[in-house]
């Protein structure tokens, strides 16, 4: 029993007799991702020969940057404990925005730096909101997600912008070094830097400490609400970068072009094994969740499914995964409030 | 004599809705002692050391620090005046290991100024040597907490206050989990922080404790300062007494004696 952090160590607690068998089954559940992976690869590489290929796989690292780099954010937000489901709302409003201002003659530098800086915008309200007045994260979030979806339709009045053609913005998405493109070589650039950051540096240490006990944070000297603040920034510019890239890639604007992107980061983060309560987790995990999102994806399109279809497989994989994680910590909780009587003399 | 004080508190109250926790009380801790701080249940001792700590702040009154006021908002005040705290329900990060908790917050870093950089390595070895220097009962700083014996925790809690030799340390109840063997060997330490020149504020439930290592007793009730006690003029009737009567001495009925028999 050396297993550092097991959450869901005691969900299959039932299962006893057989320990070894116990401990697979609570690294599995610990471990989705592996599980889900090798199941995947197993799986397709029997049934379409098409599917390990290297072309397919490099494929499917390039469909899953976008959301990739979503993830990497939400990652971040997600080992603090917090959430941010205007992820997607403020994809769209940046959309908009930069390619409104393509379309305007203005220059690219000027442009990614100008999502840029509303990514940063948005995270410091965000922030402010739930860092310093302490609101609910979800529905803080849910709000703002209106509000900037809002700003966004507003801004283009129902009709969409187009990147002039032969821009070079358009090689955000088209462009190729070796094998790789663009978008899969920013996602895994920005997946490195977000997960050094959080396992070398004081700001790593003091999410993990606010994700796993806020109020113990709060004792230990550690200022919650500027670290709140930095995980909406993050997400928030990370949401910037997102919407480069997409907007490169549809070579146009819109106000509903980052649809579902938050649901899409939390099946990543979570599918990669990070833990929704937050206090563990890593970006590598999401990074692997959001390849697997893709892998999972391509699959039923090869395999001939309706796109509709990756919707709902996500949508079960998901809520399966989060209830493991709600009936695990349930468990876990109970023994520990009776051992916390002080005992007497 | 009434000038080497290190740390004054005037006045102080704190009320949380239709509790008055706190009311008018008065404390002094003096350079270089133990100050035990006995009360019963709900007395308001950890709300006071709270107040100091930075974790509440009053609704009235003054805090001094070697006879200047100080303002002390938030934990990092507390901290940059030199105090650190054990708290009653440990205060720990479940999810982290030892050395991260003893180091959240002031870790060591390297590298580039603007970029802070963690020193795992030295705060690792640190940590090691620290559990080693208090006798700490656990094998290695990589281990997380929520694996933790209750006496451990509180252990761990015990070496993160103590870790960077605070002036004043004030702690909560830190041998409520402990076994005896535990408890002595804190109160010892404790002893050796006092004789090294730190100040120290005790909670305990165990009187007895106090009268062995104290040098002088205060005692709470109601949100009220009953009196300070030198340690050395009083008996464990007397302190029990303060704690069960109140300055008053006649307010309640409840036996004196029949609290004795616990200690
Ligand atoms: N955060 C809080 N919110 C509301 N009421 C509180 C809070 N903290 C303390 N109180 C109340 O203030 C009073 C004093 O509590 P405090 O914890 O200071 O007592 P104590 O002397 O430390 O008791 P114990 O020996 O049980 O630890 C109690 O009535 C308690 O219910
Ligand atoms: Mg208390």
């Amino acid at each position: 029993m050396s297993f550092s952090s097991s959450t869901l160590a005691s969900l299959p607690g039932r299962l006893r007799g057989n320990s070894q068998l116990n401990a697979l089954g609570s690294f599995l559940l610990r471990e989705p991702q592996v599980v889900l992976t090798v199941a995947l690869v197993v799986l397709m590489g029997i049934l379409n020969p098409r599917f390990l290929t290297a072309r397919n796989l490099i494929n499917v690292l390039r469909q899953s940057s976008i959301n990739g780099i979503v993830t990497v954010g939400v990652c971040w937000m997600m080992i603090s404990g917090s959430f941010d489901l205007s992820v997607g709302a403020i994809v769209s409003l940046i959309s908009v925005t930069m390619v409104a201002m393509l379309e305007g003659g203005a220059g690219i530098a000027t442009t990614c730096i100008f999502g840029l800086a509303i990514g940063l915008a948005t995270g410091v309200f965000n922030g402010f909101l739930v860092g310093r007045l302490k609101a609910n994260p979800m529905l803080t979030t849910l709000g703002t997600m209106t509000i900037f979806q809002g700003i966004a339709l507003l801004s283009a009045g129902g009709y969409y912008y187009r990147v002039p053609r032969n821009s070079p913005f358009l090689l955000i998405a088209d462009g190729f070094i070796g094998p790789f493109a663009v978008p899969t070589i920013i996602f895994l650039a920005l997946a490195l830097v977000m997960h050094l950051v959080l396992s070398e540096t004081t700001l790593g240490a003091r999410v993990y400490a606010i994700g796993g006990d806020e109020e113990a944070a709060k004792l230990a000297g550690v200022r919650v609400p500027l670290y709140r603040t930095l995980m909406y920034i993050a997400t928030g510019v990370c949401s910037a970068v997102a919407a480069m890239v997409v907007s490169a890639r549809a070579g146009s604007g819109h106000y509903f072009i980052g649809l579902n992107y938050e649901f899409h980061a939390i099946t990543a983060s979570v599918l990669g094994g990070n833990y929704i309560f937050g206090g563990r987790g890593s970006v590598a995990r999401g990074v692997w969740g959001a390849i697997l999102v893709a892998l999972l994806n391509n699959s039923l399109t090869i395999l001939g499914f309706e796109p509709a279809t990756q919707l709902v497989v996500q949508g079960v994989v998901t809520a399966s995964l989060v209830a493991i994680q709600v009936m695990g910590r349930e468990k876990k909780t109970e023994p520990e409030l009776q051992s916390q009587e002080p005992n007497g003399a | 004599m009434e000038s080497n004080y290190i740390v004054e508190m005037k006045g102080i109250s704190k009320r949380f809705g239709s509790v008055q926790a706190l009311n008018q009380v008065d404390l002094e801790l003096r350079e270089g002692e133990i100050l035990g701080l006995v009360g019963d249940n709900a007395a308001g001792k950890s709300t006071l050391m709270k107040i100091l700590s930075g974790a509440h702040v009053a609704d009235g009154g003054q805090i001094l620090i070697n006879g200047e006021e100080v303002s002390i908002r938030d934990p990092r005040d507390a901290r940059s005046c030199g105090i650190e705290m054990i708290y009653q329900d440990l205060a720990l990060c479940n999810n982290l290991d030892v050395a991260r908790n003893i180091f959240l917050g002031r870790e060591y870093t390297r590298g580039l100024p603007f970029l802070s950089i963690l020193d795992k390595k030295k705060m690792y070895a640190e940590s090691a040597e620290l559990l080693k220097r208090l006798n700490i009962n656990i094998s290695s700083p990589r281990l997380k907490v929520e694996r933790m014996s209750g006496g451990q925790r509180q252990m761990v809690a015990a070496a993160k206050a103590i870790a960077f030799d605070a002036r004043i340390l004030l702690m909560d109840e830190p041998t409520a989990a402990l076994g005896v063997r535990e408890a002595n060997t804190l109160l010892r330490l404790i002893k050796d922080l006092r004789d090294g020149g730190h100040s120290v504020i005790l909670i305990t439930q165990r009187v007895p404790d106090i009268l062995a290592i104290g040098d002088r007793v205060m005692v709470l009730k109601g949100g009220r300062r009953q009196g300070i006690l030198n340690v050395s003029e009083v008996g464990l009737d007397d302190v029990v007494e303060l704690i069960v009567r109140g300055r008053a001495g006649a307010e309640s009925g409840e036996d004196a004696l029949e609290y004795l028999s616990f200690g």
